[in-house]
């Protein structure tokens, strides 16, 4: 049974085991991919250059300057200089942004009380920021504000408070809190590994699967497996089975490497199983697609149109980024691309270790997706293994002559060519009234 | 005796392109045939449709008794074949490689490994069963590939253009190879080349094949010997690269026999016996006012058989002429839309 399916299986593996080259680098493509841009856009900055002006003498504005200075996140390189000096420094490069501390920051917080100043446009922080770099400028702007934060629950500024006006200062405490729904630690790598095994998925797909049937029909090596008495549906079976294994093979090398790198990750085995259920299910899905592509195309552009495919699928999947960050016709486009639902499903597994009743609708969507393009790629597999496909060209070459015949209005070329082929019976019917 | 390979009015084409034309020929059991013919004559495609890769346009073929179209998989079970193409995963060692088609052949598994011993054995390689294919040269290649369509145990061999591309002596150890495997195992062998030397020394039996048709079938020295034992050949003197038009119809319409040929200055005549016809020859041209230039006697070669049924060399292909043009335009579109098939 199948012994046709083992042998092209066994094949396979083999020689994707002996390209050492192709191996290795596609194992640690998708392990670089979340180590850098893990780490890259974590969300955490250090040792940004900026420029301090602190006009302020008081407490308040002191105890500012101090928080600033104990950032990790800054660098400050100036302190006390002129805006204009300040201004020049971004021009030139050697700031990204300088943060002002007004002379009536600190009394503003006394109003309406004696010694007081209504707050107003000139006693706010004012952080200018180079705005060409907008990470590095919203970060800016982020951390002056929790700067702000940390001052107006320091000690010494509630004392300060208190000497001068003999109150208890009104707003500590009516400040932002966050709770972090899961517990603590989460950071950008473990929001993004779900989204790197999805892209493992993808690619390997995509270029596995198809690739070793594009290489075997230009070498020839078609026809000899042709030749042999083998069901051509068990060589079908076995390039498909061949990818999925390849993908199954370095989806588990990307899982090894992102509990090593210590991404958090629920581990228990209904997880796992429930994690190996979507990547075979997504597999099966591009294993498809490119057995499909793999029939019809070159190798030359094979690559390229998988490097179409490959980037919208995952850059519109909440792989990378979320999409809440799209406008709404791309958001579309993420609605109905099947990737974003083994993506959150993969999310809510590796993360949060939901229970499969909650991602039954991912596993539902990604499930049907792989029965549709498994349906494709086998057919158009299937139908040009059995040499079919020539029907296929021939009825287009049918339809331009009936085209030809239907403009010079010759009913008896038609009656001709509809009596050729089954195919043209239908548009022969709606001619006949012409006769 | 019987026929193990019989095809009858095969055609096939492509697109309204007809590769094949009305090809009919027998292969009997233990034949080594050739299918003799410049690229892009229809060798390929036919053997193609003998085992049942491509389904003829029409016409009826059996091979091993069996019908190439109704009974595909058993004909399938009987035939070996060695691709044009080297078609060999050379990451794979070679009995890997053969351990491959051995599955795909269905042989129980404990046949398989004394099996691929016993064809590596017949070719030689079995000290190198455990090396890469990426290591072997040409050669060793092409008798791996012998050895693989062996595997079956078949009753008809198809080899298409089992020398090609190799150098003259490595084709001769690959002939030699195929002589072995043909006695030992009474095979039928059906190959095709585009090289004539090969036709005439090591087939049986050859068919000329161009532009889709056979136009002439036999054993080598019966095609030569329609000749004539002696073949005379003169070069008329000129400065021209060709003769003119009179002088070659006059030549054409003179009485020196039926097998009177002429290419560019030289004159192709087929005698019985040419030290006796040299003088006539000689008389009947110079009285038509031509003179020669050198002269020759010497026994035909299939050469002369193949241009005389074809009007061209078979090496002249690919030098220029209409023909030729023609017939490279053929090929290119007939490998384009073969390779679209898969």
């Amino acid at each position: 049974m199948l012994r046709g399916t083992r042998a092209v299986w066994k094949r396979e593996m083999r020689k994707w085991r002996r390209n050492k080259v192709q191996l290795i680098s596609s194992l640690l493509l998708p392990v670089l991919f979340l180590i850098v841009v893990g780490n890259a856009y974590s969300g955490t900055f250090s040792n940004i250059p900026v420029a301090v002006i602190n006009l302020d003498s008081q407490t308040p504005g002191q105890v500012y300057g101090q928080v600033l200075r104990n950032s990790t996140a800054l660098t400050i390189v100036a302190t006390n200089i002129s805006v204009q000096d300040a201004t020049m420094m971004i021009n030139d490069g050697r700031i990204f942004g300088f943060i002002l501390i007004p002379a009536n920051f600190s009394r503003s917080f006394l109003y309406p009380f004696p010694g007081g100043v209504a707050p107003s446009e000139s006693t706010r922080i004012n952080v200018t920021v180079d705005n060409t770099n907008m990470m590095v400028s919203q970060a800016l702007q982020a951390i002056a504000a929790q700067a702000l934060n940390q001052t107006l629950r320091d000690p010494s500024v509630a004392s300060w408070y208190y000497n001068k006006t003999n109150r208890t200062m009104p707003t500590t405490g009516s400040y932002i809190t966050n709770v972090d729904m899961y517990s603590s630690g989460y950071n950008f790598m473990d929001f993004l590994a779900p989204g790197i095994l999805a892209m493992t998925v993808l690619f390997t797909s995509l270029f596995a699967a198809g690739m070793p049937i594009i290489l075997d029909r230009e070498i020839g090596y078609f026809d000899m497996l042709l030749s042999t008495p083998v069901n051509r549906t068990e060589i079908v079976l076995g390039f498909t089975l061949a990818g999925v294994s390849k993908v199954v093979a370095q989806a588990t090398f990307v899982l090894v490497i992102a509990i090593f790198v210590g991404v958090h990750m629920a581990l228990d085995i209904l997880t796992i199983l429930y994690i190996y259920v979507l990547v075979i299910l997504l597999s099966l899905g591009f294993v498809g697609i490119s057995i499909a592509l793999s029939v019809k195309i070159e190798i030359t552009a094979f690559q390229f149109v998988n490097g179409l495919i490959n980037f919208p699928v995952f850059f519109l999947s909440g792989a990378f980024y979320p999409a809440q960050s799209l406008p709404d016709w791309l958001r579309a486009v993420v609605l109905v691309n099947p990737m974003t639902y083994a993506v959150d499903g993969l999310r809510a597994v590796m993360i949060k270790g939901t229970s499969l009743v909650n991602v039954l609708p991912d596993v539902i969507i990604v499930g049907v997706f792989a029965l549709l393009t498994q349906l494709l790629g086998n057919l158009a597999l299937y139908m040009s293994l059995s040499g079919k496909k020539i029907r296929v060209r021939k009825r287009r070459i049918n339809n331009k002559n009936k085209d030809v015949a239907k403009n010079q209005e010759a009913p008896v070329t038609l009656e001709k060519q509809g009596g050729s082929s089954s195919e043209s019976e239908a548009p022969h019917e709606t001619e006949s009234p012409t006769t | 005796m019987v026929n193990e390979v019989e095809a009858v009015d095969l055609v096939k084409e492509f697109d309204g392109l007809v590769a094949v034309n009305k090809i009919s020929l027998t292969i009997e059991k233990g034949e080594i045939f050739g299918l003799l013919g410049p690229n892009g004559a229809g060798k390929t495609t036919t053997i193609k449709m003998l085992i049942t890769l491509l389904k003829p346009t029409s016409g009826k073929a059996m091979v091993a008794g069996l019908d190439v179209v109704t009974q595909q998989d058993q004909v399938r079970r009987k035939i070996g074949y060695v691709p044009q193409e080297s078609a060999l995963d050379i990451r794979l060692t070679a009995s890997e490689n053969l351990e491959f088609f051995a599955e795909l052949y269905g042989l129980p598994k404990q046949d398989i490994k004394p099996r691929i011993q016993q064809v590596l054995e017949l070719v030689e390689l079995d000290r190198r069963k455990d090396d890469l294919v990426a290591h072997f040269s040409g050669g060793m290649k092409r008798r791996l590939e012998l050895a693989r369509g062996l595997l079956p145990t078949p009753e008809v061999l198809f080899l298409d253009e089992p020398t090609l591309g190799l150098d003259p002596q490595t084709r001769r150890i690959v002939w030699e190879f195929i002589h072995r495997l043909q006695k030992e195992w009474n095979l039928t062998i059906l190959a095709t080349t585009h090289y004539l030397e090969e036709a005439e020394h090591e087939m049986d039996r050859v068919a000329i094949i161009d532009k889709g048709r056979i136009m002439t079938m036999g054993k080598p020295d019966d095609l030569k010997s329609d000749f004539g034992n002696d073949l005379v050949e003169l070069t008329i003197k000129g400065n021209e690269s060709s003769l003119n038009e009179e002088l070659k119809s006059k030549l054409l319409a003179s009485d020196l026999g039926n097998t009177l040929s002429i290419h560019e200055r030289a004159v192709r005549v087929a005698v019985a016996d040419g030290k006796r016809a040299l003088p006539l020859i000689l008389h009947k041209i110079e009285s038509l006012g031509a003179e020669i230039e050198s002269i020759s006697v010497r026994s035909p070669s299939l050469d002369d058989v193949f241009i005389k049924y074809t009007g061209r060399g078979i090496r002249e292909e690919g030098e220029g002429g209409e023909d030729t043009a023609d017939t490279r335009k053929q090929v290119a579109k007939i490998i384009g839309k073969m390779g679209r098939r898969v």
